[in-house]
């Protein structure tokens, strides 16, 4: 298990590893110092994931033929199928 | 009135059911084919159907009872036009026939129908169909792919849902067409254009349509769309059509959505049901290290309460208390002997003092006094008796004393070494003799022999009294 909270992490990535954490905790067989360090790193994912689901804002693109992704406008209610 | 033939009298029941079994004897009624258009459709809480076919001209009574039509591949509405297949029977009650529907398939796309449903169950005997084949959709997806159109309501109501419940995710659209000719080919092309390259670039996939007949759901019913989702390298969800508008799509898919709306929200959690477990999983964090500290505590508790038993202080203050009672001991097993004996000591003295002895000792003294003049009596006494005596004998003796004798005359003779000579034979000539007198002693010396008596005796000296 990492043992230092890494900024590069993604939401999931970050969520798993605070499930880890949890579950290591709540099985108590972690020694002390080492449980207050996971402690705190838990403390520091879950603020790493609050403020990825504050600032979260859903990007959508779109496969051109190329292949390749270029930005998408979602239609608006009049939009026709 | 009189009846042309007297024929029998039937009860209703009974005529009814003559009509009944008419009607249900009739090959080509028992098994009929029928086209109509639906109406007064009422589909009862019970699970049958019940509606009327009707063309322009007739309406015919129809029931398709909940066990035939629970595999409806699409909803009967009014005024869809259908082919029924069943039998006509007659409902005594009412006095009504009608046609007891075993299936219904809509009209115009018999052959379709005829298609899809081949397809169907040639594909569920492959066992794509399988619900051990259903992948387990990711909890997380980072990216979910579309196949759809790119106008219309399915790819808006998407990413409306997605932005409100899971904005964290990022969706790529593959444009596809959704109907007519070409659609199925765009549909394969966009599945695989999402998945293939070393890496998918999507976590799931949602294959979308919005309701239509079933002309126009026909590209999603395609064998070359089924395999394409069989074989997708991420789950797919498929949500083409309405609730009860299914497609082979529909069959293959990982999961079905009833909705767009409803695809969108089964690829991806709420972020709101995140924030509550984020704030779950940090209650369970705190309380689990809480509950450590807390059992950490209880151990420090335990170890220092056992330390401070096995402190030295405390072994020497162990050894303090057992030295203090031994002193203890000590002191009681030397004190109390001297205390006894001091005690008895006191008595003693007490003792003593009760019995006086000056008092005593005066009384002893004067005791030894009487008896000392007591015995100073007896022995003067008894000493005046002896000095009397010894006066008497004295005299007595005086009387026996030998130097008396001289006194009258006689003589001692003795020899220079005081002995007395009683025998001429003691002495010879020349030996020096003394002879003691009454007032001295002559010195003489013998000059002649001796003489003896006519016996040979030495002439003794007799006193002749």
């Amino acid at each position: 298990m990492e043992d230092r909270f890494s900024p590069n992490l993604t939401f999931e990535e970050a969520l798993k590893q605070l499930e880890d954490i949890v579950r290591k905790l709540e099985a108590g067989d972690l020694p002390l110092s080492e449980s207050i360090v996971q402690y705190k790193l838990s403390m520091q994912l879950v603020q790493f994931c609050r403020r990825a689901l504050d600032k979260a804002e859903l990007e959508v693109r779109e496969l051109t033929d190329g292949g390749s992704e270029q930005e998408f406008r979602v239609p608006r209610n009049e939009g026709v199928e | 009135m009189i009846s042309p033939s007297p024929s029998t009298v039937f009860t209703v029941t009974q005529l009814t059911g003559l009509i009944r079994r008419r009607l249900e004897a009739d090959p080509q009624l028992s098994r009929c084919q029928v086209t109509g258009e639906l109406s007064n459709f009422k589909h009862h809480s019970s699970g049958h159907m019940y509606f009327t076919l009707k063309d322009d001209t007739a309406r015919l009574r129809s029931i398709m009872f909940s066990s035939k039509n629970k595999n409806l591949t699409f909803s009967p509405k009014d005024g869809m036009r259908v082919v029924c297949s069943g039998s006509i029977g007659v409902f005594d009650r009412d006095g009504q026939y009608q046609l007891y529907v075993e299936d219904m398939q809509p009209d115009g796309v018999g052959a379709l129908y005829a298609a899809f449903v081949e397809l169907r169950d040639r594909l569920d005997k492959e066992g794509l169909f399988a619900s051990d084949k259903k992948r387990v959709l990711p909890r997380f997806p980072k990216t979910i792919g579309v196949v759809t159109s790119p106008t219309g309501a399915v790819i808006r109501d998407i990413c409306s849902t997605l932005a409100r419940r899971y904005p964290l995710a990022k969706v790529i659209l593959a444009p596809a067409l959704v109907q007519g000719p070409g659609a199925a080919k765009t549909i394969v092309d966009g599945i695989s254009r999402l998945t293939t390259g070393t890496q998918p670039k999507v976590d799931v996939i949602i294959v979308g349509r919005g309701g239509g007949s079933l002309e126009e759901l026909w590209p999603f019913n395609e064998e070359l769309v089924a395999r394409a989702v069989a074989s997708c390298a991420v789950p797919v969800i498929s949500a083409v059509g309405h609730d009860t508008d299914f497609t082979i799509c529909d069959f293959v898919a990982d999961v079905r959505a009833a909705t767009p709306t409803a695809a969108a929200e089964l690829a991806a959690p709420n972020v709101e049901d995140l924030a509550v477990q984020l704030n779950g999983l940090l209650g369970r964090a705190t309380s689990a290290v809480q509950s450590r500290i807390v059992h950490f505590r209880h151990r420090m508790d335990m170890a220092n309460s056992s330390m401070a038993r096995a402190h030295p202080i405390v072994g020497i203050d162990r050894l303090r208390e057992r030295l203090d009672y031994h002193e203890g001991q000590l002191r009681e097993r030397v004190q109390q002997p001297l205390r006894k004996a001091n005690r008895r000591l006191d008595d003693a003295r007490l003792a003593l003092l009760r019995i006086r002895p000056h008092e005593q000792l005066m009384r002893q003294l004067a005791v030894v006094e009487s008896r000392s003049n007591r015995l100073r009596e007896i022995a003067s006494a008894l000493l005046a008796v002896r000095r009397t005596r010894l006066s008497e004998l004295a005299a007595t003796l005086e009387a026996l004393n030998p130097m008396a004798v001289l006194g009258r005359g006689y003589s001692i003779v003795t020899k220079r070494d005081g002995t007395v000579v009683t025998s001429v034979s003691h002495v010879q000539r020349g030996d020096v003799i003394g002879i003691q007198l009454q007032d001295g002693t002559i010195p003489a010396k013998v000059s002649g022999e001796k003489q003896e008596d006519d016996y040979g005796r030495p002439i003794q000296s007799k006193l002749d009294i």
